[in-house]
């Protein structure tokens, strides 16, 4: 399985990659990229099995990449990371098509949690 | 209208303690601090990392520590014994992003989160347009920390 992970921070980027490990749920190849744009790109060129994507970010946020992603008819399990869980930004993630919103700060339980359903 | 501001002190350090705890963990827990900042670790220049938020209530979060304290945060965070400016540029502004949108968290709906800025500079003052609201003084492996939450004048 392929995690396409998209934070513009590479420091996040790498505590998610550290936290799916700890979260016993490595062994998948990992893609990167900075911002929804970049997030674009890297779906079409690598076909992820999943996006884990931040909501706040430059070019491109995490809402808008979702969306874009849906309007071009690309289906990919999605799920957002960030440090923004309100229930009004819960709503719009599933409205637009996210199966979950993790919070940060995260742990491996949190990541169990919501990952387990999605990469059985 | 402007909302205002409705937040304890214990509010701003459950948050900052839930974001050390999951990261920063390593060189031990938060604890608050007796002393200021400056009383603590007199220093010409300070890491200052902070981020807006806009809405009914529209302010800044900011966070600050030493130059060699936000190096060991980033150390702690990538798990690496020698970091770059730019790491610990990005930790500091993923941290003060992650407190940040905590407490806006605790605002009223409707607020949104701006783009974390990291600076070098010298201690940061109240301007003529900002007002400080809160500050919260805390220690960590030893050395000090603040959290203070700005409101805008509008």
């Amino acid at each position: 399985m392929r995690i396409l992970i998209v934070d513009d921070s590479r420091v996040m980027r790498q505590i998610v990659i550290r936290t799916l490990r700890q979260a016993g749920l490595d062994g998948h190849d990992v893609v990167e990229a900075a911002n929804g744009r970049e997030g674009l790109y890297a779906v079409a060129q690598h076909a992820p099995d999943l996006v884990l994507s931040d909501w706040n970010m430059p070019e491109m946020t995490g809402i808008e990449f979702l969306t874009a992603l849906r309007a071009n008819g690309q289906q990919v399990p999605f799920g957002f990371v960030t440090s923004e869980g309100t229930p009004e930004m819960v709503s719009r993630a599933e409205q637009g098509g996210a199966l979950f919103v993790i919070t940060k700060p995260f742990t491996p339980e949190s990541f169990r949690a919501q990952l387990d359903p999605v990469l059985v | 209208m402007t909302t205002t501001l409705d937040l304890q002190l214990e509010d701003i350090r459950v948050v900052t303690d839930d974001v050390w705890t999951s990261f920063l963990a390593t060189y031990g827990p938060l604890e608050w601090s007796p002393v200021t900042l400056e009383e603590a670790s007199p220093t010409d220049e300070l890491v200052q990392a902070s981020v807006a938020i806009h809405g009914d209530w529209t302010g800044t979060v900011t966070l600050e520590m030493a130059p060699a304290t936000a190096e060991t945060a980033a150390r702690t965070m990538l798990h690496l014994d020698a970091v770059e400016e730019v790491d610990v540029t990005d930790a500091l502004g993923e941290l003060v992003n992650m407190i940040g949108g905590n407490i806006k968290s605790l605002l009223p709906s409707g607020s949104t989160l701006g783009l974390p800025i990291v600076i070098r500079a010298p201690l940061c003052t109240a301007g003529a347009s900002t007002i400080e609201h809160y500050r919260v003084e805390l220690t960590w492996a030893g050395t000090p920390i603040r959290i203070r939450v700005w409101s805008t004048a509008r």
